[in-house]
């Protein structure tokens, strides 16, 4: 035997081990999986999702965090649709079928009340499936998976929820509402005179804030300016200051008052009655007296009120006739030197109580000789 | 400065400044002169110039009644007559080319009632009332009619009325000088007659003052409120008016006697008597107010009295 040569033992290997990558390639086209019977022991599960985000075959099946199986396969299938506001009822929709297995030996399932959900660790981190085994009564918990008796396929629900769908259906009649609420804020509240309204209000309300602002910063020059604050504080210095002499005065003046202290000022106040009563005797003489004065006075003043008042009257005809006389040099400057014939023709003052007794219409005056319509 | 310049130009000018020279003004200068004549021939003068001159129309007629009215005092009836007759033509003729023309209505109603006929002359100045709703002028020539009859019979019903048609007239012409002097005369009788109503007397204290208000040389209300201040006790307020009525017209008798008997008063001899002389020389005989016996009697008085205080015996 060791007659054979090392080339034809390394072409035997080489020929041995392409047999093998064959196989091995036919087992991979033909799904196939040879590894599988190296396989632990496993039950097939089946779930369905609207959407696997990057679920992928391969995925991890976890409970608690604890690996227990893995996803298999996933298959786009037609699946009966979530009922929404768009779809009442009936209708089919494709949906993903999700096929895992579980390995762990000592799992227990509720299949009634377990639920698997798509999670994800973190944003970045792969997707998982997330088996929650379901609940039980204490005193009877479901066997393990692999005991005797026990399914080899189950379907498991999955959680609902995570989808944007599911969360529509159910946020689509507050949104309708909303919606509603909306359209009659846009009409009736919001409609066109209004905004016009609050703009212009607004833009009043500038106006009036840019006026405050004004009048405040005028206010806060003016009077607010460092001098007049200055100014007020020493005011206000200077009258606590009177305050204070004030009261020093009043406490002076009532020591002096104090006729226990120093009888000279009781008596100077009796001795200054005595002269205020002589001095209001004065005034009433002289007030009698001036009361007497200003009746002649009166007396006097209605006696000249006569001839004041004709001397009013004839000063005004006075200046009335002037004026005429003026008229008539302007047209014949002659009359200065020479004088003029004509006579004084204007009518005197009637007495007119007869004629108004009797109830008679009094004579028409003499008529302005300018006025051509007279 | 100005005026004693312009009163030595009027002088210049010797005596005329007014510019007066048609026949209508020329007649009222007369008239008002008291030259009834010549106001007469100078208005018929004015006529033939312009016969639809209704103005000089109605002033001739008034200067024929005037001069009618002296004629009487004269004693001279019937030139009288005739002068009243004339004029009435023409207040009839001022009618029957201007219908319901205001003064000569007013006039025709004073002379029906100086005829006796008095509810006629009532109704032509109802008539002339409707007929002129806004003019005040035939109210108060109602008014007058009514006051004058209520001083005469001293109703004071009558006077009353009176009042109240003046204060009609006053709502349309509240400075008619008419109005208010006779306001200032009803007022003033209520007064006397009610027993003395300071309203009343305030009342036509405000009238008279009114009149003279508008017009500064109205006697008659420059008399009245020398009454009334007479009456309240206000004798140096009285004395004033009717010096100022004296200034306007210095031969106003009733203002010389009541000025004689207030300054006898006030102890002012002097100025009493003088004014007693000169009422005596404006008696007029036909129409005395005191009589000649009274008259000397005061003067006398007066004399004793200026004599005791000279330290005569």
């Amino acid at each position: 035997m060791s007659q054979y040569r090392r080339s034809e033992v390394v072409s035997g290997l080489f020929v041995a081990a392409a047999a093998i990558v064959f196989a091995l390639f036919a087992f991979k086209v033909g799904r196939f999986d040879l590894m599988g019977l190296l396989k632990a022991d496993a039950i097939v599960c089946r779930t369905y999702f609207a959407n696997v985000k990057t679920l992928q075959e391969g995925s991890k099946v976890r409970v608690g965090g604890r690996e227990v199986g893995e996803v298999t396969g996933l298959l786009l299938v037609a699946g009966a649709a979530p009922a929404s506001g768009k779809n009442p009822g009936g209708l089919e929709r494709l949906v993903n079928e999700v096929t895992f297995e579980l390995s762990y030996p000592d799992l227990r399932l509720d299949s009634s009340s377990a639920r698997v959900l798509i999670a994800q660790d973190s944003l970045l981190a792969p997707h998982f499936l997330q088996l929650d085994p379901g609940h039980w009564p204490a005193d009877s918990p479901p066997p393990t998976i692999f005991s005797d008796g026990q399914p080899r396929e189950l379907l498991i629900a999955s959680e609902m929820g995570v989808g944007i769908e599911e969360l529509m259906a159910l946020a689509q009649p507050a949104i309708d509402e909303l919606g509603a609420i909306l359209r009659t804020l846009n009409q009736d509240v919001l409609n066109e005179q209004n905004v016009d309204t609050i703009g212009r209000a607004l833009g009043e309300l500038d106006g009036a804030l840019v006026e405050g602002r004004q009048v405040a910063a005028t206010l806060n020059r003016g009077l607010l300016a460092p001098a007049n604050v200055e100014a007020l504080e020493q005011t206000i210095h200077n009258l606590d200051s009177a305050v204070a002499d004030g009261r020093k005065v009043a406490a002076r003046l009532d020591s002096l008052l104090d006729p226990e202290q120093d009888p000279r000022i009781d008596r100077l106040i009796t001795d200054v009655g005595a002269a205020t009563n002589e001095l209001r005797t004065n005034l009433d003489a002289i007030s009698a007296d001036l009361q007497h004065l200003l009746q002649h006075a009166d007396r006097t003043l209605s006696e000249t009120e006569t001839e004041i008042a004709e001397a009013t009257r004839r000063l005004h005809r006075t200046l009335w006739q002037g004026e005429q006389a003026l008229r008539k040099i302007r047209a014949n400057p002659s009359v200065v030197f020479f004088g003029d014939d004509e006579t004084d023709l204007e009518a005197r003052d009637v007495d007119l109580t007869e004629i108004r007794l009797r109830g008679r219409a009094r004579p028409y005056e003499q008529r302005d000789e300018r006025d051509e319509d007279n | 400065m100005a005026v004693l310049v312009l009163t030595i130009l009027s002088g210049c000018i010797k005596r005329g400044v007014t510019p007066i020279s048609t026949h209508f003004n020329q007649g009222v200068y007369y008239y008002s002169k008291g030259d009834f004549d010549a106001a007469i021939s100078e208005y018929r003068l004015a006529l033939e110039e312009d016969v639809d001159d209704h103005r000089a129309q109605f002033n001739l007629a008034e200067a024929l009644e005037s001069k009618a009215t002296r004629a009487e005092r004269g004693g001279e009836g019937e030139p009288a007559e005739e002068l009243r007759a004339e004029a009435e033509e023409h207040y009839l003729a001022l009618l029957a080319s201007r219908s319901g023309h205001l003064r000569a209505s007013v006039n025709l109603a004073a002379r029906e009632l100086a005829q006796g006929e008095a509810e006629t002359a009532e109704r032509r100045l109802l008539d002339t009332i409707e007929r002129h709703p806004r003019s005040a002028l035939p109210r108060v020539a109602l008014a007058a009619h009514r006051l004058r009859k209520g001083f005469k019979d001293e109703d004071a019903a009558q006077v009353q009325g009176a009042v109240e048609l003046l204060e009609e007239a006053l709502e349309r012409d509240p400075e008619h000088p008419d109005a208010n002097v006779l306001l200032g005369h009803a007022c003033a009788s209520l007064d006397r007659l009610g027993g003395g109503d300071p309203a009343l007397r305030d009342r036509a204290r405000e009238a008279y003052e009114r009149a003279v208000d508008r017009d500064g040389s109205d006697v008659g209300s420059m008399m009245g409120l020398a009454r009334l201040e007479r009456r309240a006790g206000n004798d140096d307020r009285a004395v004033s008016w009717l010096r100022r009525a004296l200034y306007v017209h210095p031969d106003l008798l009733a203002a010389h006697l009541m000025l004689s008997e207030l300054l006898d008063a006030r102890g002012d001899l002097e100025e009493a008597t003088v004014h007693l002389w000169r009422g005596r020389q404006l008696e007029d005989a036909r129409r005395p107010h005191l009589g000649e016996d009274e008259y000397r009697r005061r003067l006398l008085d007066l004399y004793r009295r200026l004599e005791e205080r000279e330290g005569g015996s």
